[in-house]
Order: C-alpha cells, then structure tokens, then sequence
C-alpha cells in the first residue's frame, strides 16, 4: 500500500514537474519571440499554386494586450491600420478616412486573405496563459534538439484551437514546429520556422511558414526584415487616434 | 478660380516630382490611383442599352514638413464619356452641395463628353498628443456604421456610389482635444454654398464597457440637432448603431434617422453583415411613378424610403479575389436592390471589378425591375 501510495505521489510530483518545465519551456520561447515589446518590419508572402502575392508591413507589440499592424505595401492597402487593445479591435481605412470596429469573430478567421489567423498577428491569445503544457516527447528539427510540447487550451480560454504541438528548442528556446488541430482533433495548420538570424540583441527564427493541411500548395510566408526588442512604447501609443496618424 | 486651380495641379505634378527624385522623399507621400468604368444601362425590362465610359484619376499628396505640420492636396479628375440617356454625361459637371469654393474647373463640356478636375481636400492639419486642427477642405467622417451613417451629418456616404468612396470634402474647419485614454472632444464647422447651409457641430466620444460612444449636438441648416452613436460587441458579433434627430423649426418638420447593425464573420471566411434603416420622412407607401424613388440621399434623408432593412455577405476568397453582395428591401414601397461586386486583383496594383445595380419597386400595384446597371471597372493604384 505504501508502494502504491509513494509511486501516485512520484508520479504526480513527475506530472508537476514536467508541466513546470513545459510551461516554462513555452514562456522562454514567447519571451524571446515578443520581449517585453517589439517592432518589426516584414513581408507577407501569399503563395498559391499558380500565383503570390506580398504585403509588406510594420507592427508594434506591447504584451498580449496591445498591437498595431501598418500596411506599407501594396499601394492599394497603403494606410490601413489595425489596432488591438484587449479584446477590442479596429481598423483605419484611409480611403473612406474612417475608423472601423471589428467584431471579435474576427479574431480565429485568416487574415485579408492569407493562411495566418487574425489571432497569429495580433497575439490576442497566450500561448502561456490560455494553455495546459505538457512534455510529451523529443525530436530534432534543424540539427537542433526539441522539445516536444502538447498545449491543451484551459476551459475558460477563447482560443481558436483544441490542441496546439509546438516543438521547441532545447539550447535556445526557439519554437521551429508548431501544428494546430480543430476540435475534432484535425490537423488544420503547421507552422515551420527557418532562417535562425541575430536580429536586435537575440537570436531567433526570422522566416515562418504557415501550410494548410487540406490545401496543396497553399502556404504563406512571414519574413521579418527589421526587428527591435524591449523599446519602450508609451500605451497612448495604441490608440484609435494614432492610427490616423502612423 | 481656374488659375488656382492649374497652380494646384503644377504644385501637385512638382511635388511628384519632387518627391521622386531627392532625399525630400521622407516628407512627402503621394498617392492615388487611375480608372476605367465601362458602364451599361438597362430599361426595366433589360432592354434600350446604354453605354458611357469614366476615366477617373486621383492624386493624393501629403506633405510633412515637420512631425506636427501636415499639408494635403487631392485631386480628381473624371473624363466621362456617355450616350445613356440616363446617364448624362452633364451630371457629373455638378458640383457638389457642401462645396462652398468653386475649386473645379470644367476643361470640357459637351452633351456626350465632360472632363473635370476638382480639388477634393486641400488643408493644413497642426496635430500634437492632445491636439488636432485642421483648416480647409476636408472630409469630416462622423460615421461608426457600416451602410447607413446618421451620425455623419457633414456629408453622408451613399453605399450605391461605389466608385467615390472617399466622398466629397467640406470647406471649413475642425478641432479635436483628446485629453488621454480613450476620450476626445471634436468641434467642426463646415460652410457650404447652399443658403443658409452651414453646419456647425460638437461631438464627445469615449470608450467604455468594450463599446465605443458618441454624442454629437449642432446645427444644422440654421435648425438644432442631437446625435448618438455607438459600436461594440453582444457575444463574438458586432453592434453598432447611430441615430440623429433634426429638430424641427417654425417651417420645418423633424427629421429622424435610426440604424442599427450587426456584423458577424463565419468560419471559412464568410462575412455577414445586418442592418436596418428607420428615416421617419421616408415614403412608406408604394410609388404611382417609378423616378418618385430619388437615390440621392443627404443627411437628413439617408434613404427615399421609410424602413430598409439590408443584407451584405462577403468572402474573400484569397488575396487575389473578394465578391459581396448585397439585398436590400424597403417593406412599405416594396423597393429591392440587387448589388453584387466581385474583385479580382489581377497583378499587384491592378484590379479590375464586376458589378451590378438592379433596382426594383412596386410601381401602380406592380412589382417590377425599375432599372438596371452593370459595370466593369479596372483600376490601378499607385
């Protein structure tokens, strides 16, 4: 009996134990990726079997809960802004010179076309917060050992996914794999990162490729041109009327 | 007039210039775009075609010459070409109401061929943390809506006319204090040409509780008016809503206008959009004669018709190519419009577009098509 008793406790205090490590594993991961804040400046490459497209376009993030994504190019979306704050999110449209709010439905549906979400953009969910880590195995990606990390969403988390497996890199935290399933566990996206650069003050992964399942030859590239970490960025920053201005 | 008006074109084609070839580059963004409408009108009964052609060109340029100081010039210019005789090329000689400065000269008018420039914004705006001013002409967009704006008394958008979103600017002048959080106090006050057409107005908004809200008091036409509108959330959709009463004078009525809408977007990229329009001037009466339908809406009457309730679904299919479409339907004079639009992007910067207008009405206990119009349009951005 005290055998039995002794090996539920060692295997409960391993199960803490290993989701700790995960959770922390994933919060490394995200604290290199974002900082505290980050500008970036990148191109969205739309491919498709028989075309692609680019948008070009500069971001500012501060935390979960603030955002802003300015449109560079192409000459007819030049200007458009989107602002998150919280849960709440807007457009700029410069031609129309109005401000439109964007209803939350929004959020786990492709942005203007492309095979990242609304959600991948803006970071409105945390992968640390709104998910149950556990390790759940270990592979090499890129010459580089990996975690492997099962995220489950906890019940009271608006994410867009039931299960999300990121594989992350053991020396340096870099998230290299990341696959996303539907609620009926289907396999909707996988998320590669490539091109491992110094860029501002960290080395991280400057190329990520989002790839449909059910969609050949559909995928879509973000490379970021330009990143800095840990500016300070004032709140008023992220604000409607900023928007107009940017 | 016309001399100021060929010293603005020089001034904008210099700064093109300008902007392409030196370091100054940084202070000046130019931008616009080229088009070509081919447009065909229908009889009611899809016959009697009519063709015209519209060249539309916009050139917009911003000036910065200091991080508070912004210039703007924009200018449109429009060859129309017509022999509808529902679409007369004179019609687009008109110019707009809520210009009180003659900015538009006409560099040819005949009866099937008009081209004319027009100054559509020409301001200087000062802007710090707290403050924005603005003089001159300029759009001054109160709208929270999507299709219909009450709240948008300075001139109102018309969904139908899809092919001048940016709308007319006004002559005047506006004011913004924006103390900190999400709280700012506007003052704007625009003169148009029309007798006793000034609007002068101040509108409060601020968030709070997830919504956005605003009040606006004013005059309007010599007559006081109230608005409020608001934009937010019930569960994942999105609610908005704006209404504006017009009080009424000795020799006037009132007028009251009221939208309220919801927005919702689906899985697999489909975008549902649910509106309704209460304007109490409205007809809610079937027409004895099919033209008592005047689509030319002002902001006291931002539709002909008493209740319209509205329908937009659209999906973007991927980068390249959307379509939407939208059914709107007056109960009371039974009109129904029929609007879809499709939108390729052929190679980067150039689109080219499909759509179709058909208007129907119960005309004399009838219910028929009243008008129809098609339209291809390719246009290139820069």
């Amino acid at each position: 009996m005290k055998t039995s008793a002794c090996l539920v406790f060692m295997a409960f205090f391993s199960l803490t134990a290993t989701a700790q490590q995960a959770t922390e594993v994933v919060w490394k991961a995200d604290q290199k990726m974002r900082g505290s804040t980050m500008q970036a400046e990148m191109v969205i490459r739309t491919i498709r079997p028989a075309w692609t497209r680019e948008m070009n376009c500069k971001t500012w993030m501060k935390g979960n809960s603030l955002a802003m994504i300015l449109i560079t190019a192409p000459a007819k979306d030049k200007g458009v802004v989107f602002l998150k704050r919280k849960k709440e999110v807007w457009t700029w449209v410069p031609s129309l010179e109005r401000t439109v709010k964007l209803p939350p439905s929004m959020m786990g549906q492709n942005w203007m076309g492309t095979d990242f979400t609304n959600d991948d953009l803006v970071k409105e969910s945390s992968v640390v917060e709104d998910y149950n880590h556990t390790i759940t195995g270990d592979t090499v990606i890129q010459n580089r050992p990996c975690f492997i990390i099962t995220m489950i969403p906890k019940p009271d988390a608006a994410v867009v996914w039931s299960k999300v497996i990121t594989c992350i890199d053991k020396k340096d935290f870099l998230e290299l794999n990341c696959r996303f399933y539907d609620e009926d566990g289907k396999l909707i996206n996988t998320m590669n990162s490539y091109d491992i650069k110094v860029m501002d003050d960290r080395l991280i992964p400057t190329r990520f490729e989002m790839i449909p399942t059910d969609k050949k030859g559909h995928k879509t590239e973000m490379i970021y041109k330009a990143v800095r970490y840990n500016q300070p960025i004032d709140d008023r920053f992220f604000t409607v009327e900023k928007t107009q201005t940017l | 007039m016309k001399k100021l008006l060929i010293l603005l074109l020089i001034l904008v084609n210099a700064c093109t210039v300008l902007a392409q070839d030196t370091a100054a580059t940084r202070k000046f963004v130019i931008s616009g775009y080229i088009k070509d409408m081919q447009m065909l009108s229908l009889d009611s009964s899809f016959s009697n075609a009519g063709w015209a052609n519209l060249v539309h060109n916009r050139v917009n340029v911003k000036w910065k010459p200091t991080g508070k100081i912004t210039a703007a010039a924009e200018v449109r210019s429009r060859l129309f070409y017509s022999k509808a005789p529902d679409m007369p090329a004179g019609s687009v000689a008109l110019r707009a109401e809520n210009e009180y400065l003659n900015m538009q000269p006409v560099w040819i008018n005949t009866r099937e061929v008009v081209f004319i420039s027009n100054a559509e914004r020409l301001y200087v705006d000062y802007r710090t943390d707290q403050l924005d001013l603005r003089f001159g002409r300029q759009r001054i967009n109160w709208g929270m809506a999507a299709t219909w704006n009450p709240n948008d008394i300075f001139n109102s958008y018309n969904f139908l006319d899809f092919d001048y979103e940016e709308r007319p600017g006004v002559d005047g002048a506006k004011i913004k204090y924006i103390p900190g959080g999400a709280v700012n106090l506007e003052a704007a006050y625009a003169r148009t040409r029309l007798r006793d057409g000034n609007i002068g107005a101040i509108k409060l908004s601020f968030n709070k509780w997830n919504y956005d809200f605003q009040f606006i008091s004013g005059i309007y036409y010599n007559k006081p008016t109230l608005g409020a509108g608001w934009t937010g959330y019930i569960g994942d959709a999105g609610f908005k809503g704006e209404l504006q009463y017009f009080i009424a004078g000795k020799d006037s009525t009132g007028h009251f206008n009221l939208t309220l809408e919801g927005d919702y977007k689906f899985a697999g990229e489909w975008y549902v959009d649910l509106g309704i329009l209460y304007n109490n001037y409205g007809l809610s009466k079937p027409i004895s004669q099919a033209n008592a339908v005047d689509l030319n809406i002002s902001p006291k009457n931002l539709m002909p018709t008493k209740w319209n309730l509205i329908l937009t679904t659209s999906k973007q299919f991927s980068p390249r190519l959307s379509a939407n479409t939208t059914f709107l339907f007056a109960p009371g004079t039974n009109l129904f419009i029929f609007f879809p639009f499709i939108q390729y992007n052929l190679i980067t910067n150039l689109d080219v577009d499909l759509v179709w207008q058909s208007f129907f009405a119960e005309v004399n206990s009838n219910f028929r098509g009243m008008r129809h119009r098609g339209f291809l349009r390719a246009k290139i951005s820069f």
